[in-house]
């Protein structure tokens, strides 16, 4: 039996700070499937899905001098995840303005293709939502943070945050049994 | 069942177990994301910038912002895809710091991959003033001048956009094309 030891992440940001690069790729690959799904949830486009990946992990580098161990990495992670997200969706919104009348609609598209759309219901239904309450169902129900974690993350407190989520719920239902299914 | 599902086996909870299901089913991160990712790291991790990782530092008082101006570079890659250049539409954009006391300036952008070798600026003898000029393409372009190969600094005269995550400054560019 072969026992491979794990090392944690707080281990794998010493050893990046401590000039060893390939510790962050350990970290990478830890961690972007997760922040993959998210942003492709969130934003439901695989470029911009893309682009914020890879810019999230870029700033996290960076900024690594400045995490502080007390925080878990993930949540911090995720921290940066859910602004570029939003920087990314302020972004498109310009960018939609700027080509209205069908103006490289085919480029624009591209992007949003998904070949197999899983339960497209659910996916239109949350896409209807006000995106700072898909950003916290995600955050709860897809992600799997608890609500403590996400008023760290998102700064705001966590009767707000359970509210959001419950409403967000109830608009869901709301959407799914009220004649939105196609 | 998970934690976070909502105890109470209601309406909630039959939602969040579909969100649950839905999300979990997201395809894993494309292979060429993460080696993107990696030569994007890649190409930091080379830079000067990076010996901020307990060894030599560099940062002039501003430069330390510099750093973050690296990582809107990503950004940029939306708006070209979204709309590629038209020949008519890229122009020359003239860029100059005042420098008098560096020995040589690179400038380095999203534009040639931040690579200090790319786009060395010319001095102006009598005013100490580096120039270059590059054809761009509209949209936003960020970037930062690098001193005698180690010091990084922004543009002193450029429109610049905050970092809301942490506090850092960005060079950012917009031309908007002839």
């Amino acid at each position: 039996m072969v026992v491979q030891s794990v090392a944690s992440d707080e281990t794998l940001v010493a050893q990046a700070l401590a000039g060893e690069p390939q510790a962050f790729g350990s970290l990478v690959t830890r961690y972007s499937d997760e922040c993959w799904r998210f942003a492709m949830r969130m934003l439901r486009n695989r470029d911009d899905a893309e682009d914020v990946v890879q810019e999230t992990f870029l700033r996290a580098y960076l900024a690594l001098p400045r995490y502080v161990a007390r925080d878990l990495f993930r949540g911090w992670l995720f921290r940066i995840l859910v602004n570029q997200c939003r920087t990314a969706m302020v972004a498109r919104h310009r960018r939609e303005r700027r080509f209205i009348n069908g103006l490289d609609d085919e480029v624009q598209e591209r992007g949003r293709l998904d070949p197999e759309p899983m339960d497209p219901q659910l996916e239109r239904a949350l896409g209807e939502l006000d995106p700072l309450v898909r950003e916290a169902i995600l955050l709860k129900h897809g992600a799997g943070f608890e609500y403590g974690e996400m008023a760290a993350l998102l700064g705001v407190g966590e009767s707000a945050l359970k509210m959001r989520v419950s409403r967000g719920c109830a608009q869901l239902r709301e959407r799914l049994g009220g004649g939105h299914n196609a | 069942m998970r934690d976070d599902v909502p105890p109470d086996g209601g309406a909630d909870a039959t939602i969040a177990l579909r969100v649950q299901d839905w999300y979990a089913q997201t395809p894993a991160a494309p292979e060429q994301l993460r080696v993107r990712i990696n030569e994007a790291l890649g190409a930091v991790a080379r830079q000067p910038a990076r010996h901020a990782f307990g060894r030599r530092v560099h940062w002039s008082s501003v430069g330390a912002a510099a750093a973050a101006v690296m990582l809107v570079a990503v950004g940029v890659l939306a708006v070209r895809r979204a709309r590629p250049a038209r020949d008519a539409e890229i122009s020359e954009v003239p860029f100059a710091i005042d420098a008098p006391h560096a020995a040589r300036v690179a400038l380095v952008g999203n534009f040639n991959q931040w690579d200090a070798r790319a786009t060395p600026m010319r001095r102006t003898a009598a005013t100490g003033r580096w120039t270059a000029a590059l054809r761009l393409a509209p949209g936003r372009h960020v970037y930062a001048y690098i001193l005698d190969g180690k010091t990084w600094t922004v543009d002193s005269v450029a429109p610049r956009s905050g970092d809301k995550d942490y506090g850092s400054i960005n060079t950012v560019l917009v031309p908007t094309g002839r």
